[in-house]
């Protein structure tokens, strides 16, 4: 046990030294990532609807049960799943109003659900005032 | 004809252990180049924040490709062989979990670009149980013929 040991020791530190240059090599991935063009945070959002001369739209992409439990104050439902179904609110919410933004969240940065809704959204409505919330509903 | 068996045993131990280096090599060579893209796999299971998360991405590569190699080396393969079997046993309960928890994920064995989806998930699964338990088997062996060798 002990040889298997001290031999897992010697395959972890001649590991550790290609690990560490290539640590370096990709040092920028410790950093934060700063935001892309089409994303923006709760606080930014906020400042948005404080201003008023937007009309922020709020966009849930999280499932129905997790809109239910909880959701922004007047954000709407629309996920993949229920697409036909929940955008003809959407729709009518955007109006004719064309300086209306829209902000989609899900639950967190590993979601896809508030970046492919967003996409959907710019492709068939044709609006690309459109932003995605980074961090989701759990950054709140 | 009594040799059979253990000829037998010998060809098949040694044919998994070809077996075993080859798909831990592969594993870890196409991991190496995209570790921000690992990290991210790792993070799809909700299991570790991202800072952990890029260290294992970071490194796992590295140990996958070195005991890969040091199965070839008499001196190092028990703890090559034992590291091998651990680490599979610890994707099997990733996998695991994150079939219990309904997450609709590639495994990330192997890089980028996996499947995604239950059926994807539990093939993953198999494969991650079945390394485990054949690279448990070639410990075993290995411990075995090296007591005989050292009782000789």
């Amino acid at each position: 046990m002990r040889a298997i040991i001290r031999q897992i020791l010697v395959l972890s530190i001649l590991a550790a030294i290609p690990a560490l240059i290539s640590a370096y090599i990709h040092r920028d991935l410790f950093q934060t990532p700063p935001l892309a063009p089409d994303e923006t945070t709760w606080e930014q959002t906020a400042a948005w609807q404080r201003a008023a001369a937007t009309r922020i739209l709020l966009i849930d992409a999280r499932d129905d049960n997790a809109y239910a439990a909880a959701h922004a104050p007047g954000a709407l439902p629309l996920n993949e799943a229920h697409w036909e179904r929940q955008l003809p609110a959407v729709i009518e919410a955007l109006g004719a109003a064309a300086d209306t933004r829209i902000v989609v969240y899900c639950d967190d940065t590993l979601c896809g659900a508030s970046r492919a809704v967003a996409v959907r959204l710019r492709r068939e409505l044709g609006h690309t005032d459109i932003f995605v919330l980074k961090g989701g509903w759990r950054s709140r | 004809m009594n040799n059979a068996p253990s000829n037998a045993a010998r060809i098949t131990a040694s044919v998994a252990l070809l077996a075993i280096a080859g798909v831990f090599l592969y594993a870890g060579i196409s991991k190496i180049s995209a570790p921000a893209d690992f990290a991210r796999a790792i993070e799809l299971y909700r299991i570790v924040p991202r800072t952990p998360a890029l260290v294992v991405a970071l490194y796992l590569p590295w140990l996958e490709i070195g005991c890969a190699f040091a199965i070839f080396i008499r001196s190092l393969r028990a703890g090559a062989l034992a590291f091998l079997a651990f680490c599979s046993a610890v994707f099997t309960v990733f996998i695991a979990s994150a079939l219990a928890r309904g997450l609709d994920i590639s495994c990330g064995c192997f890089g980028t670009g996996g499947s995604t989806g239950r059926a994807a998930l539990l093939v993953s699964l198999a494969r991650a149980a079945l390394l485990a338990l054949v690279c448990a088997w070639l410990l075993r062996r290995h411990m075995a013929q090296a007591s005989g060798r050292a009782q000789l």
